[in-house]
């Protein structure tokens, strides 16, 4: 063994010197900015009308006012009870077919772009309505015959045919953020990365460091925010986010929807808070009714009955949402379990399953197989439908791909029983407009949308109800006219909603939200949120 | 000598071109449309006609070759589908988080692994040998990514010594953020150097010039240091370049974990996303990154061994 030499005494003089050179990471107690965990490797587009991912969303509402919102932290979308955040007023006609909004007097757009008129929500509108534009959203504002300008800050929207839920779908914070003209037309395609609204947060920059930073707007109509920012940090990795949370380097972080998730952050940091947003993301699994066996309807249901929804429960905890329907119970006239008549509750009867399987010509069972994404949350689901069907026999051949691999796959028809994953206001028609309709059937080339069934094309399916929906200005019969509906497709079985499955955030207990979350989509607003002494 | 560059200068250029083109292709036979990756599920057929109408992507995939290679040599890399925004300002604000991650994991994997190989060869046999052989081993199984999370809980979640992401600001940040990186990096390399120097040792200690140099009555640490080490080093520099290649995919994990915004970081996101003009310039950069370090290599060989001098 040798002593201490001159030269380890003198290197670790220097590593100790070096270490204590090092400055150390802020913690949330010494800033009162923010730190948001997204993710994401970056964010894309932060242009509202040209969001890519959800997380360009995140930052997008605190950069925007929206016209109007459902009360924060909730989905309720009663017209009565709604926030009106860049409108004063909205006003919808007997006939549902004009809506007349006042925007409030004396907003201001950030970076001294003036004061928010009703020119800049009619120049917003017709922006996203555009097939230039490249909105992904236009779909939403397609219904929009016209819009015309009242007055400084009034204008009315007029539709093709009456909708008295065009502001749940197109007037809530989804795109409807009210933009600049001027900035606009000045930045050009420089708005997705320098974006001026009028929202409680002005957009700073983007850095590849801190992400994308955001400073309080001080002449923020409702008052400047308490927190003077919000950093919007990159940390893809699932592990280095929950980390950094622990350690607190990071105030709020995106959750991973993977089961026991919730149940690992509360292990390590007791104290977190656990928001999630209810319903969160529909989980339709559709039959291809145009391959065997799925073409039989004894098949479709056997499925059914072998889907126990209790090890979905059980697994996802508090990320689970039950749907009984199709449309889940926290949308206006979602049907919960009493609602529905036994048969086609479909609880869980293994035994049934496999007469049903018998009788279909399958005593024992049979293989197929399908295609499933890498993405978490469908590699959870279809693993845990795979082992629930390999107790009645079937054997679903499970092959991971890629995410986008998997879209193109399935938008070219290539599914057996497809699992998507979509997320809508909370309107009863949307999952119909984008996954039952004849409209929406995939084919070979690459066309319509995700109605993965064929429901309507490969047999009579709910277009004739759908129309009549459409037709109906008054809201209350379209519930009606909704739950008809999807009684029908209970019936004929082509495609379940098999969860909502809501989004997860942890936050650190001292900041405070400034309301509770219980309902919304994957983002919400900052604007009340502040730091506990 | 210079007739030997300018073969090798050849060589490099056609494998540029060679691995450009099989980028091309490989992001063309990919399944995945970017027109709806930027656009996003909601885009209407028109919509998406439209943008791959702007991006030049409707053209026969001929002309799309043709001009894809027209703007490679001109360093044009065009503008990301998704962002909108240059591909070489996105490269170049990536670049220095990646080539400085680099470098630190290369001092790194040097300076622990090349005294690790010379210890375990000249005690061969004895407990350091077994020690640094044994961690050598465990050094080539661990996965990187998992070796990162270990350092991230380690010393950056329970010592509380390092930050968890991020790649720093100004100098001092940058370094600190660098540490658990580059140390995680550096590590795997130092279990590939230590195994490279111990059998390069093994093979010149035995060696006439070192016994004469041991019989002059050198030093042992001079005859180690000076005499073996120095010709040991030959192939050791060898395995150093292809090790740097490596180290380049190696980084990416890395740079996921830690989330630095580095190279690796864009080039995921960019593949994801179908983002051709992104995934084409970063993997150019790439390209021109390994046939520049095989270029160096092979100067470096002739300027180091005569015989090769000879030969060229």
């Amino acid at each position: 063994m040798t002593g201490l030499t001159r030269r380890s005494a003198l290197a670790v003089a220097f590593a100790t010197a070096a270490t204590s050179a090092l400055p150390a990471p802020a913690g949330a107690a010494d800033r009162n900015t923010i730190r948001f965990g997204l993710a994401v490797q970056r964010v894309n587009s932060l242009d509202p009308a040209i969001n890519i991912q959800g997380e360009d969303q995140t930052v997008t509402r605190q950069i925007f006012d929206t016209l109007v919102d459902p009360p924060y932290g909730t989905f309720d979308l009663d017209p009565r009870g709604l926030v009106m955040e860049a409108a004063e007023s909205m006003e919808i006609s007997p006939d549902a077919k004009t809506y007349t909004i006042k925007l409030r007097e004396g907003m201001l757009f950030h970076k001294g772009y003036g004061e928010v008129t009703a020119d800049d929500a009619k120049f917003t509108l017709d922006r996203l309505r555009d097939p230039a534009t490249g909105s992904g959203y236009r779909i939403y504002y397609e219904p929009i015959e016209d819009v015309k300008l009242l007055d400084k800050y009034r204008f009315q929207i007029v539709l093709k045919q009456p909708d008295p839920t065009l502001y749940a779908k197109a007037l809530i914070a989804r795109a409807a953020f009210i933009l600049p003209r001027k900035a606009v037309e000045k930045l050009g395609e420089g708005f997705r990365r320098a974006p001026v609204g009028s929202g409680p947060f002005e957009f700073e920059t983007i850095d590849p460091n801190r992400g994308v930073v955001l400073k309080a707007f001080e002449q923020y109509h409702g008052g400047k925010p308490a927190v003077d920012g919000v950093e919007f940090r990159y940390v893809p990795d699932s592990t280095a986010r929950t980390l950094a949370f622990a350690k607190g380097e990071l105030d709020m972080i995106e959750g991973v929807r993977l089961p026991g998730w919730t149940d690992d952050i509360r292990r390590q940091v007791p104290t977190a808070k656990i928001d999630l947003t209810r319903p969160g993301s529909n989980n339709m699994v559709s039959f291809n009714l145009t391959r065997k066996p799925f073409d039989d309807i004894r098949v479709r249901k056997a499925i059914r009955y072998a889907v126990d929804r209790k090890v979905l429960k059980d697994a996802y905890g508090d990320l689970y949402g039950d749907v009984w329907g199709i449309n889940p119970p926290e949308y206006p006239g979602g049907f919960t379990s009493a609602d529905l008549p036994a048969e086609l509750r479909y609880d869980y009867d293994p035994a049934k399953a496999k007469q049903l399987l018998a009788e279909a010509g399958f005593p024992k069972g049979f293989a197929f197989d399908q295609e499933i994404s890498q993405r978490e949350d469908f590699q959870g689901i279809m693993l845990l439908l795979q082992d629930m069907l390999r107790q009645v026999g079937i054997d679903m051949r499970l092959k991971t791909i890629e995410h986008v691999r998997f879209h193109t796959d399935m938008n070219h028809d290539l599914g057996t029983l497809v699992l998507n994953s979509e997320t809508t206001a909370p309107v009863g028609t949307l999952l119909f407009d984008s996954s039952l309709l004849k409209s929406a059937a995939v084919d070979a080339n690459g066309g319509g949308r995700s109605n993965f069934s064929h429901y309507g094309a490969a047999m009579p399916g709910i277009d004739d109800i759908y129309a009549q929906i459409m037709a109906e200005p008054d809201l209350e019969k379209r519930i009606v006219l909704t739950r008809e509906a999807e009684l029908r497709v209970l019936r004929d079985m082509p495609a379940w909603n098999a969860l909502s499955l809501h989004w997860v955030f942890a936050r650190n207990p001292r900041l405070d939200l400034g309301y509770e979350i219980r309902a919304s989509y994957a983002y919400f607003t900052l604007m009340k949120a502040r730091f506990a002494a | 000598m210079s007739a030997y560059i300018g073969k090798r200068l050849v060589d490099a250029f056609l494998t540029i071109l060679l691995v450009l083109s099989l980028v091309f292709v490989a992001m063309r036979v990919l399944p995945g449309d970017p027109a709806t990756s930027a656009l996003g599920d909601l885009a209407t057929e028109d919509q998406l006609a439209a943008f791959r109408a702007k991006m030049g992507l409707d053209a026969p995939l001929p002309v799309q070759y043709v001009v894809f290679l027209w703007q490679m040599l001109r360093f044009e890399f065009g503008r990301s589908f998704v962002s909108d925004e240059t591909t070489l300002s996105m490269l170049a604000t990536a670049l220095p988080y990646t080539i400085e991650l680099t470098i630190a994991a290369i001092i790194v994997g040097a300076m622990i692994g090349i005294p690790a190989g010379v210890v375990s060869a000249t005690r061969r046999g004895r407990a350091a040998d077994y020690a640094a052989r044994g961690l050598s081993l465990i050094g080539f199984c661990i996965p990187e990514f998992y070796l990162a999370a270990l350092m991230l809980i380690v010393f950056a979640l329970k010592l509380d010594l390092f930050p968890i992401m991020g790649g720093g600001d100004a100098f001092p940040d940058r370094m600190y953020h660098l540490v658990l990186p580059a140390l995680t990096l550096g590590l795997v390399m130092a279990a590939f150097t230590c195994r490279l120097t111990r059998s390069s040792m093994l093979e010149v200690l035995p060696r006439a010039f070192v016994r004469t140099a041991q019989a002059k009555g050198t030093t042992e640490r001079r005859v180690v240091y000076h005499h073996a080490l120095r010709n040991a080093l030959i192939p050791v520099s060898t395995g150093f370049g292809i090790y740097i290649l490596t180290m380049l995919s190696g980084s990416i994990p890395i740079e996921l974990v830690f989330s630095r915004p580095g190279l690796g970081n864009v080039l995921v996101n960019a593949i994801s996303a179908r983002d051709y003009p992104v995934v084409q310039g970063c993997l150019a950069l790439f390209t021109l990154f390994v046939v520049a370090v095989n270029f160096a290599m092979d100067i470096v060989y002739v300027l180091v061994d005569p015989r090769i001098r000879a030969a060229a």
